[in-house]
């Protein structure tokens, strides 16, 4: 009895060990890269009262994405941005963008964005804005690749998408403030 | 939301809805008094669905809650209208209105908090109660007209036009409510856990999520409480009319108070100013 005990126990550990030899082996070979917030942007721009383009940048979030060794394709991105630290150039705008009429910043704090497929430049992930967690695709363009200060190895991404503030709960004042919402998310990678 | 529009949901729909809820009350009131809360209730919920959409589920904002809260506001004044409840029954719908709304309100807020906003909405419907108890329900509904006037004022130069806007639904509501105080017979008590309910939701919201200062809350809220203090020291020495002159007096002066505190400490609006001055300059 008890060599059959161990005998199944065997089993058990031997394909188990083979299971995780196996994902081990399939798992794509990915590097995280970390991305340096001083010369990263997350920026936006809305259409104001039909007529002109609103931009405003958001000062205070974090970029990680994995990448092959060279950084020449992306496994997987994810951002956190804090909603208090937009940036319009003026501290009313400031304000107001971040009451409950736009951001409800205080009550929401983070906006994030966490990828769920990545398939050649186009990055299908969970943008959780207000709240609100829905899926978006963006095109993900290499800007560029260079040598740091230290020589460490950096790489450059911009993606530029579009989303509806609408379907985030953000319905308050559409018309005079667009309900199209177009964000900017340019990062300078480094090896971590 | 352009002028018209919002005339339109901030005015004009709270007050027709809050008449139309006021006639349907007498006609069941059979003879009695008129109830002001489905008034208030109907009129502000109405504003609400205007001004903030329908909903589309369960509320997630903090604001979204208030829609909630008028209804509940309204089951408490029932509760509260229904004359044969025992004096210490009346203390559980309290509970449950005040407990409701400030827990929906504050979301993810220390115990602390949540014990000090309670303790404060508390205070304010004791005082909205003494007022309500001592005044007519004319005098009452001015009363919480200017304090919500005032409250609204306060809100939108906070920086949030949206929850100033809720707050001009109330008054609306309300200010139905003080015209055909006229010509019907009206009880305006039982309003009191809804007036107060959304009163202490819309200055919690301000508070936490714009810009309001604690001390214009305080003001506008002291309002009432300025009304009630007003009728109990003067109500022997002056007529009538001198009194009722006298609690507005002292309304419009605290309510205006907070609204100057909060236009002190606004955010700049100079980026509404500069779009002016550069139209100009071009």
């Amino acid at each position: 009895m008890k060599k059959l005990i161990a005998s199944a126990a065997v089993l058990v550990l031997s394909a188990a060990a083979l299971v995780g030899a196996r994902e081990a082996y399939s798992a794509p070979e990915s590097t995280a890269w970390q991305g340096d917030t001083v010369h990263s942007f997350v920026l936006f721009k809305v259409k104001h009262l039909g007529a002109s383009w609103a931009y405003g940048r958001f000062n205070a979030f974090t970029v990680a994405v994995g990448a092959n060794e060279d950084g020449s394709a992306v496994s997987s991105v994810e951002f956190v941005v804090k909603a208090q630290s937009v940036d319009t150039g003026n501290a009313g705008r400031d304000k107001h963008l971040m009451s409950p009429d736009f951001l409800n910043a205080k009550q929401f704090e983070e906006i994030t964005f966490k990828s769920t497929a990545v398939k050649g430049e186009e990055v299908t992930g969970d943008l959780t804005l207000h709240g609100v967690t829905k899926s978006v695709t963006a095109q993900l363009v290499k800007v560029g690749a260079g040598k740091g200060m230290k020589g460490e190895e950096l790489v450059g991404y911009e993606t530029t998408f579009t989303v509806k503030r609408g379907d985030f709960g953000m319905t308050n004042l559409v018309g005079p403030v667009s309900d199209d919402v177009t964000l900017t998310v340019a990062t300078e990678l480094s090896k971590k | 939301m352009d002028p018209a529009g919002m005339a339109l949901f901030v005015v004009v729909i709270p007050a027709v809805v809050a008449a139309a809820a006021l006639f349907l009350a007498r006609f069941l009131a059979r003879g009695e008094k008129a109830p002001l809360w489905p008034a208030i209730a109907a009129g502000f919920a109405a504003g609400h669905l205007g001004i903030g959409g329908w909903p589309r589920g369960m509320p997630v904002e903090a604001w979204q809650w208030m829609l909630p809260i008028a209804v509940l506001g309204a089951v408490t004044g029932a509760s509260y209208a229904w004359n044969s409840m025992p004096a210490r029954a009346r203390v559980a719908p309290w509970v449950v209105i005040v407990g409701f709304t400030v827990w929906t309100t504050l979301v993810k807020r220390p115990p602390v908090a949540l014990a000090g906003f309670s303790a404060a909405a508390f205070l304010l419907g004791w005082t909205l109660d003494g007022a309500a108890r001592r005044t007519s329900a004319r005098s009452f509904s001015a009363t919480v007209l200017i304090v919500a006037t005032a409250t609204g004022v306060s809100l939108v130069v906070s920086g949030t036009l949206l929850i100033g806007q809720m707050a001009g639904a109330l008054a609306a509501a309300t200010g139905a409510c003080l015209v055909l105080a006229g010509r019907l017979r009206l009880e305006s008590r039982s309003a009191v856990p809804v007036v107060t309910a959304l009163l202490a939701a819309l200055w919690m919201n301000g508070i936490l999520y714009a810009e309001l200062p604690i001390a214009s809350a305080v003001l506008l809220a002291a309002a009432p409480l300025g009304c009630w203090i007003a009728d109990v020291v003067l109500a022997k020495r002056l007529g009538p009319l001198p009194m009722t002159i006298s609690r507005v007096a002292v309304a419009v002066l605290l309510a205006g108070a907070g609204v100057a505190v909060a236009v002190g400490d606004a955010p700049p609006l100079d980026y509404c100013r500069g779009a002016v001055r550069r139209q100009i300059v071009l």
